[in-house]
């Protein structure tokens, strides 16, 4: 019920921003990758909209993945992978050969599959990208700990205990930090990979709920193969196979009406 | 019985009886030892000079000449070995050359000490012009142990995982915040246990230090590190080929062999308490 309010909400609230102009934070124009001879991504183009969540769905190995990794240039870590196309970011090509990757991740927050706390405290773990970025007052640190911890809906569990190893936590907590993290060093757009592939069903709802609450501040894109999460979560959806972007629409035009067989065929859970 | 069952049963005799020997070897060597040695072993022995023609008196010079050594083929290799590691596993691009280098490193693991020694005399010793010292027998001792150093820290580096490093590009590090603060202290533990078994080989070796660093007997204790030292390794083997008083000698020698063997297996002990203490902190 809620979440059929929540979305004749937005629907209005779209048309009205598609009469004046939407604002789109990303916007990847005709993006293809490879690794070594595979062109996982092909030709794909959409646009991002600020303050929302696009989510990117599709069956296994069909390169939403590989798509996400491409926005904040992870991809580049990886040995053989060959990048052709646009990212813009704000209007700005992160691809173009001036532009500095660490200013890029900076500004696109990442959240991964599977929690990666690091081997230290919760403290140190939020206080890592800020000390990185060159953060060295510590009234300061302590302050946007305290701050990404309450935005990560974490704060409560662990303010006690910020000594405490990461590796201590749940799962779902874990997960949290790792987003709290992102989130300390103020990102415009944060992207998650499957965040909640590894979690219990009430740890999920969580970071849903979480998700909801943080488009009001940054940009969201998700990678879910949960696609009723997609539709739980999601203002936009973007289907992909096989590499390439079959249908791009308001989510709740593609989970009604979408306008392509397969889109049907996958979401009524024919295949994938 | 089943015909399985006995297979199996010589199948465990076998492996068992093989631990067995590698085992009953190295007590045999170390029994061996301690019963000749333990009887010119005391305080003494340990921290007075040799006197009477190497026929009585202590071997403070070739203890402390064995720790001023190894020493110093640490300082030399340690930082090297490490350097050389992170760049063949985080940095050079994995092809053709970083493959060649790797042999070569393998390689090196593989010659025979004595050839160090040799190499040590031409560019330490005579090109350098250090001389027969401590320096020059360091630096040989340390290239000696660089190739076990950088394999150590190479899989040290390679088993920290991957996941670590995404965590930390994607909050905007570079390349070497990512290294220097979340893969170096995660693979601290493997390059300190792998680099202080070198260590111990290091300290045990006699050949590369034979034309660069040792003398059989010097008046004063070593003063600076061109200074020439005595060492345990050769020690022994001077005792033993050289002199006319090989009664009094000999067991000078197994004593010799007995702070010698107690030395290498002390610091491999350190190695093993180093790694158990990493261990039961990380849960990666």
């Amino acid at each position: 019920m809620v979440i059929e309010i929540q979305n004749s909400k937005f629907k209005i609230k779209n048309e009205k921003e598609e009469k004046i102009e939407k604002d789109i934070r990303i916007s990847i124009r005709d993006l293809n990758i490879w690794y070594a001879n595979t062109r996982a991504v092909k030709d794909v183009s959409l646009d991002i909209e600020k303050n929302k969540v696009t989510a990117i769905i599709g069956p296994s190995g069909c390169g939403k993945s590989t798509l996400i990794r491409a926005v904040n240039r992870m991809n580049d870590i990886i040995p053989g992978v060959k990048v052709k196309g646009e990212i813009l970011l704000d209007g700005e090509n992160i691809y173009d050969e001036d532009v500095d990757v660490v200013t890029i991740r900076r500004m696109v927050g990442m959240v991964f599959q599977r929690s990666n706390p690091f081997p230290k405290s919760i403290f140190e773990n939020v206080a890592y990208g800020l000390k990185i970025n060159g953060f060295l007052r510590k009234k300061e640190i302590a302050e946007r700990i305290e701050q990404s911890l309450k935005d990560a809906a974490l704060w409560d569990e662990v303010k006690d205990r910020l000594g405490d190893s990461a590796l201590d936590l749940s799962g779902g907590q874990q997960q949290r930090l790792c987003i709290a993290r992102a989130l300390a060093v103020e990102p415009e757009v944060v992207l998650f990979d499957e965040p909640c592939s590894a979690l219990d069903p009430v740890a999920t709802a969580r970071i849903e709920e979480l998700i909801q609450e943080l488009k009001e501040k940054y940009t969201i894109v998700i990678v879910t193969h949960n696609m009723q999460q997609a539709a739980r979560i999601s203002d936009f959806c973007a289907f992909l196979m096989l590499g390439e972007l079959i249908e791009f629409d308001k989510t709740d035009k593609i989970f009604t009406t979408p306008s392509k067989k397969v889109t049907e065929d996958y979401i009524t859970g024919r295949f994938g | 019985m089943d015909i399985r069952k006995t297979k199996e049963f010589i199948g465990f005799g076998v492996l068992k009886l093989a631990a067995v020997i590698v085992l009953l070897a190295l007590f045999t060597i170390l029994y061996f030892v301690a019963v000749r040695g333990i009887k010119v072993i005391n305080w003494e022995f340990l921290t007075q000079m040799p006197r009477s023609g190497m026929t009585a008196g202590g071997i403070l010079p070739a203890i402390l000449g064995t720790f001023y050594l190894t020493i110093c083929a640490i300082c030399f290799a340690l930082p090297l070995g490490v350097a050389a590691a992170i760049y063949l596993t985080e940095y050079a691009k994995q092809g053709r050359l970083v493959r060649i280098i790797r042999i070569g490193i393998n390689n090196l693991a593989g010659v025979p000490s004595v050839v160090f020694g040799l190499f040590g005399l031409a560019v330490f010793v005579k090109f350098c012009g250090f001389g027969i010292s401590i320096l020059s027998g360091g630096l040989t001792l340390g290239i000696l142990i660089l190739p076990t150093i950088i394999r150590a820290s190479e899989e040290a580096l390679m088993v920290v995982p991957r996941s670590f490093r995404e965590a930390s590009l994607a909050l905007g590090a570079t390349k070497w915040q990512t290294i220097s603060k979340v893969v170096l202290p995660n693979a601290v533990s493997g390059m300190l246990t792998g680099s202080i078994l070198g260590i111990g080989r290091a300290a045990g070796e006699t050949a590369p230090i034979l034309f660069t660093a040792v003398t059989f007997y010097s008046v004063r204790l070593p003063r600076s590190v061109f200074s020439e030292v005595q060492a345990l390794p050769y020690h022994i083997y001077a005792l033993m080929t050289e002199g006319t008083h090989p009664e009094a000698q000999i067991p000078i020698a197994y004593g010799a062999a007995l702070v010698l063997v107690s030395l290498v297996l002390g610091i491999d002990l350190i190695a093993i308490i180093i790694r158990n203490r990493f261990r039961r902190r990380k849960k990666w």
